[in-house]
């Protein structure tokens, strides 16, 4: 399952610079510095509001962050331990 | 005096130990004389207070974060802001519990919540007896608000990182051992994954300690720059995992904010019975100034911000031991408590005329460092910043 508004809130908030060629799955947000402090900030409330689930601060690890594929692996597995 | 009874800030559920909270504020209320002992003369002056520092490590408050393996406490979130709103509550010296602030939230809780077994063992022991003082660093002149455009660096060599860079306006610093430093460790990398905590001893080679800062307010609370010129670190010295400084800042700020504006709260409460009292007591015109309406207006207000503050600490609290981001909350109880602080240390001032207006009554003091307040942990703007964006903005 993939979950569309994540991708076009990222283009949307991160990544204006980006053609949407150029915002693939794989695109590493971490390492090329796409995500700011305060961008971090607007994906966790995005993430919490739009998917109805809560991120801890303990799970707030760059690793887990750094594609979109991996942010919805994030949803994918918090949706399958809340059912 | 107290007005009203306190609400207790325990959240329903949790493993308040109210018997803990009491001994700590009945032995906390045993120090008052040594806590307040020469604060306006040394406020003056812009001193440390070393003598009511020792005061605060006698009572125990310098281990309440930390876990009783290392000889702490470990205050869960609601019982540490009760301790801490009573510390602002009896100590007038704001400055001194700004350095315990400090000290708590700048090494205490990075170690415990990220620090490896071993660097636990060797530092917590000693920041609980206070035998080191701790500081963090953060800013730098060129990245105040935008934290994460720092440039201080941290770059592995063997076994060892090699942090370079300056940092300015750090609390403690003229008298911290243990400098959690937060330094680029990855050359593009942002705010998740580019940056490092490391704790540095202030006694490194090539570390060095500026003179101490002049300040508005908070002037018991030492403050310097700090020069690093290739300060070698053991790699064991790094908090957590290379990357993880964003992650550890962030939950280092919340603990910050709840530790100062507890004691803020505190220091309100205080405030405003002082004015009501006063506003019963001091004639005017053959009657009690509290009897005028605007004066009695006054003191409306500052109950109504009083008690606004300690809702937003009360959600504070609820937030931290949800367990989730709660970042919505930390912004608005940081914002919402010191502009209320701020406003009602002006009303305070006002309300006193000419007796709040001179220094020796310590009550201008309270307006100069509420002011800091506004500023540091994240400024009233970034607070803003911070809550519209999560608000979708």
């Amino acid at each position: 399952m993939s979950y569309p508004t994540l991708r076009t809130f990222i283009a949307d908030e991160f990544a204006m610079d980006l053609t949407p060629d150029q915002l693939t799955d794989d695109l590493d947000l971490i390492e090329n510095g796409i995500i700011d402090s305060l961008g971090v900030l607007k994906l966790i409330a995005f993430l919490e509001g739009e998917f109805d689930l809560i991120i801890t601060p303990d799970e707030l690890d760059p690793d887990n962050y750094h594609t979109i594929s991996m942010i919805e692996d994030i949803i994918r597995e918090k949706h399958k331990t809340a059912a | 005096m107290r007005i009203y009874p306190q609400i207790s800030l325990a959240t329903p559920g949790d493993s308040f130990r109210a018997d803990l909270v009491q001994t700590l504020t009945d032995g906390l209320s045993r120090w008052k004389d040594a806590l307040n002992a020469g604060w306006i003369e040394d406020d003056q002056q812009g001193c440390f207070g070393t003598g009511r520092w020792q005061a605060l490590v006698d009572a125990g408050l310098t281990g309440l974060v930390t876990s009783e393996d290392f000889g702490g406490m470990d205050l869960a979130a609601a019982e540490l802001a009760e301790v801490l709103e009573h510390l602002g509550y009896i100590c007038e010296d704001a400055g001194l519990g700004f350095s315990l602030a400090t000290h708590l939230c700048s090494t205490c809780v990075p170690l415990k919540t990220f620090g490896s077994d071993a660097l636990r063992e060797e530092l917590l022991p000693d920041l609980v007896s206070a035998s080191r003082v701790g500081a963090h660093a953060i800013t730098e002149a060129h990245s105040g608000s935008d934290a994460f455009a720092m440039k201080t660096t941290a770059v592995r060599d063997g076994d060892a990182y090699v942090i370079s860079g300056d940092k300015c306006f750090i609390s403690n610093a003229p008298i911290a051992d243990i400098c959690v430093i937060y330094a680029r460790t990855h050359p593009t990398k942002g705010a998740l994954g580019g940056f490092s905590a490391f704790a540095v001893d202030c006694d490194s080679p090539g570390f060095t300690i500026g003179k101490p800062r002049k300040k508005m307010g908070l002037r018991t609370a030492p403050m310097a720059d700090l020069y690093l010129s290739d300060v070698r670190v053991p790699a064991s010295r790094l908090i957590g995992r290379e990357g993880q400084g964003f992650v550890m800042l962030d939950a280092v700020m919340r603990w910050e904010i709840l530790c100062v504006f507890a004691i803020q709260v505190g220091e309100m409460r205080r405030q405003f019975e002082a004015c009501l009292a006063y506003a019963k007591e001091r004639q005017q015109f053959g009657a009690r100034i509290g009897s005028f309406q605007a004066v009695s207006h006054r003191i409306a207000d500052m109950h109504m911000r009083l008690q606004s503050a300690r809702s937003w600490l009360a959600r504070m609290v609820a937030a931290l031991e949800g367990g989730g981001q709660a970042s919505l909350e930390f912004a608005g109880a940081k914002l919402a408590i010191s502009e209320a602080h701020v406003a009602n240390a002006m009303d305070a001032v006002t309300l006193h005329g000419g007796t709040g207006y001179m220094s020796e009554t310590g009550i201008e003091a309270q307006m100069r460092n509420a002011m800091g307040g506004l500023i540091y942990s994240g400024t009233s703007d970034i607070q803003k910043n911070r809550i519209a964006a999560i608000l979708g903005l």
